[in-house]
């Protein structure tokens, strides 16, 4: 029996799961901050972000209303299981 | 037992002390274990004593280099072939060893020494030790990619190197920095999946992953559509970290946000590692010219949408990120010309890329933020605006640069070619050239303009790093024809199919397969 299928599924497998371990924690990390999950609203804020620190406004889309559009406020807390945890955002307003 | 280690110890006595330092094949697993190895051990040593856990790994580092060294010299111009375990190819698992491997093994510690995040800045302690382990993780994936003659044991590094880079990208810890790496690790395991589909259908074909095997079952077994197929699905994959066109999307949030010495690793080297596997497979495997027409067709896709973006970026690490895609397109062009010839423009691009792409990143340390911030800084930083202003001419072409004579070499093969593709492909280069030339003043200009600076000048370790590249773009300068000539022993070495077949199955073993 060649046991090289074998060794390259459960491979593949250990690697999987440690990649998705990884993407979970992220995941974590990312709502605590931001409050979402939805790519495009995280996409969006981290454009935002990058800008700001980068010391100049992201430029509108070509397509947007004339003002632009608000992004939705940044909730100032997520629920993660069953506790509640303050999002930056909460924590600026409570300090 | 005691007879034995009477025997061992006699062995040991009888034995030249200068034959133990001599290296033979096997010692080429070293440089990537001993790296994987100390990935392990850094934690726990740090916890023993700070400063022991800082040394271990610009130690490791310095040792493998030492040791590629030492093999390249003693092997000179045949390339080896180390088994791991001891068990022969097709069985076991090969390390390749020709000049190509060699060159870009050693590249990975030097590198890695250049960019080590803890050298010129003050950290310390726990996050300092994770952040080395990281890297000597990456360093050790690195290298073995380079040298790994076999495609599991490729597929293994390649995503070994994925996990260390998506934890090195979000070690700033900000957000907008995890949410890029979140996106990148959603590219980068959909690339995975692509390059394991494509792995299996190899495997289904031909029931073999070592390279050279393949190499021989591939006429019969990976013609027609199949193979192309799982060539499409592996280039897909791999190409994720190489910046291949559509799964580019990543680069220019991960480098703007990644820490700059992660960007200038990444960017310059574990790109073109992703490359070296392409070319593997390649020039061993899938020698069909679709294969070719592929690559040209990414390549040159990814040049012009790449570079259009760097046009527009408006801040000074997202240009320079956009610019590497760009970039990685002419490489992924220059490696699908036909011949050595193709082999050399390919290598010429991508060391070129690899010298000037570093040093940009190191500049951009501390050049973070829009192009309009850099006004003036040309004054607090004359050394820094200097080089910046020499990559640029080099990354254009300007005559006698190195950027010039592989841009000419770009071009002449493609001319040579003479397809409608590679004619547009051409087009493509010169196009992105005047583009370019428009962003990369763009932003020199700023640098040179007479008003008051607020920009700090770049660390001095980072500013020293691009001057020693400049140094060395500068010296390859002088003696361009010595480097050609250079490289063109390596391409024929590494573009010869036979050769390679023939070191990892030597005539005796050859016939039993």
């Amino acid at each position: 029996v060649d046991p090289l299928p074998q060794v390259l599924v459960l491979t593949a497998i250990v690697i999987g799961v440690g990649v998705e371990a990884m993407a979970v924690a992220m995941l974590v990390r990312v709502y605590r901050v931001y409050g979402t999950l939805e790519m495009g609203a995280l996409r969006t804020r981290m454009e935002r972000d990058m800008a700001e620190a980068a010391g100049y406004f992201a430029p509108a889309s070509s397509d947007a209303p004339a003002g632009g559009r608000p992004l939705p406020p940044v909730p100032q807390t997520v629920r993660i299981g069953a506790r509640l945890v303050h999002t930056e955002q909460g924590r600026g307003v409570q300090s | 037992v005691s007879s034995d280690f009477h025997a061992v110890l006699t062995q040991l006595a009888a034995a030249d002390p200068h034959r133990l330092l001599d290296l033979g094949a096997g010692h080429l697993v070293l440089p990537v274990v001993l790296p994987l190895l100390a990935a392990f051990l850094v934690q726990p040593l740090t916890r023993v004593s700070v400063a022991l856990g800082r040394l271990l790994g610009p130690a490791v580092l310095v040792s493998s280099a030492w040791i590629l060294v030492r093999l390249w010299v003693g092997f000179g111009d045949s390339p080896f072939v180390a088994a791991i375990g001891g068990f022969a190819a097709p069985l076991g698992i090969v390390f390749y060893g020709d000049k190509l491997a060699l060159l870009f093994a050693l590249l990975v510690p030097l590198l890695g020494l250049l960019f080590w995040p803890g050298i010129g800045v003050n950290t310390g302690g726990d996050p300092g030790a994770r952040r080395d382990a990281l890297t000597l993780l990456l360093v050790g994936s690195s290298t073995g990619l380079a040298l790994s003659g076999d495609l599991f044991n490729i597929f293994v590094f390649y995503e070994l190197a994925a996990v260390a880079s998506y934890g090195l990208v979000s070690v700033t810890g900000t957000p907008r920095a995890q949410v890029a790496t979140l996106r990148y690790l959603l590219i980068g395991s959909l690339g995975s999946v692509l390059a394991l589909v494509g792995i299996s259908i190899v495997y289904i074909q031909t029931g073999t992953l070592n390279l050279a095997h393949l190499a021989k079952l591939a006429p019969q077994l990976l013609q027609g559509p199949l193979g192309l197929s799982a060539f499409a699905l592996m280039l897909f994959g791999f190409g994720v970290k190489a910046e291949l066109f559509p799964f580019n999307s990543w680069v220019p949030e991960v480098y703007a946000t990644a820490p700059a010495r992660v960007s200038a690793f990444l960017a310059g080297l574990v790109s073109k590692l992703a490359v070296l596997i392409v070319v593997r497979l390649l020039v061993l495997v899938f020698r069909q010219p679709e294969a070719h027409q592929i690559l040209i067709l990414l390549g040159t896709l990814g040049m012009l949408s790449a570079e259009f973006a760097a046009w527009r970026a408006v801040d000074f690490p997202r240009m320079i990120a956009l610019s590497s895609a760009g970039q990685l397109g002419v490489v992924f062009v220059a490696f699908a010309i036909d011949g050595d010839f193709g082999i050399v423009a390919g290598l010429a691009v991508a060391l070129h890329h690899l010298m000037v792409k570093s040093a940009l990143f190191s500049l951009s340390e501390r050049w973070t933020g829009s192009i309009e911030m850099l006004k003036g800084a040309a004054s607090r930083a004359p050394l820094a605006a200097a080089l910046f202003v020499l990559f640029a001419l080099s990354l254009v072409g300007m005559p006698p640069l190195p950027g010039f004579w592989t841009k000419l070499l770009v071009l002449v093969g493609l001319a040579e070619g003479g397809s409608k593709l590679e004619l547009l492909a051409m087009l493509a280069v010169l196009v992105t050239t005047a583009l370019e030339s428009s962003y990369l003043f763009r932003v020199g200009i700023r640098l040179y303009d007479g008003s008051p600076s607020t920009m700090g000048p770049p660390a001095r370790w980072d500013t020293g790093v691009a001057a020693l590249f400049g140094a060395l773009l500068l010296v390859v300068t002088a003696a361009v024809s010595p480097v050609g000539e250079l490289l063109k022993g390596v391409a024929s070495q590494a573009n010869d199919q036979s050769l390679y077949v023939n070191t990892v199955f030597p005539k005796t073993v050859a016939r039993e397969y």
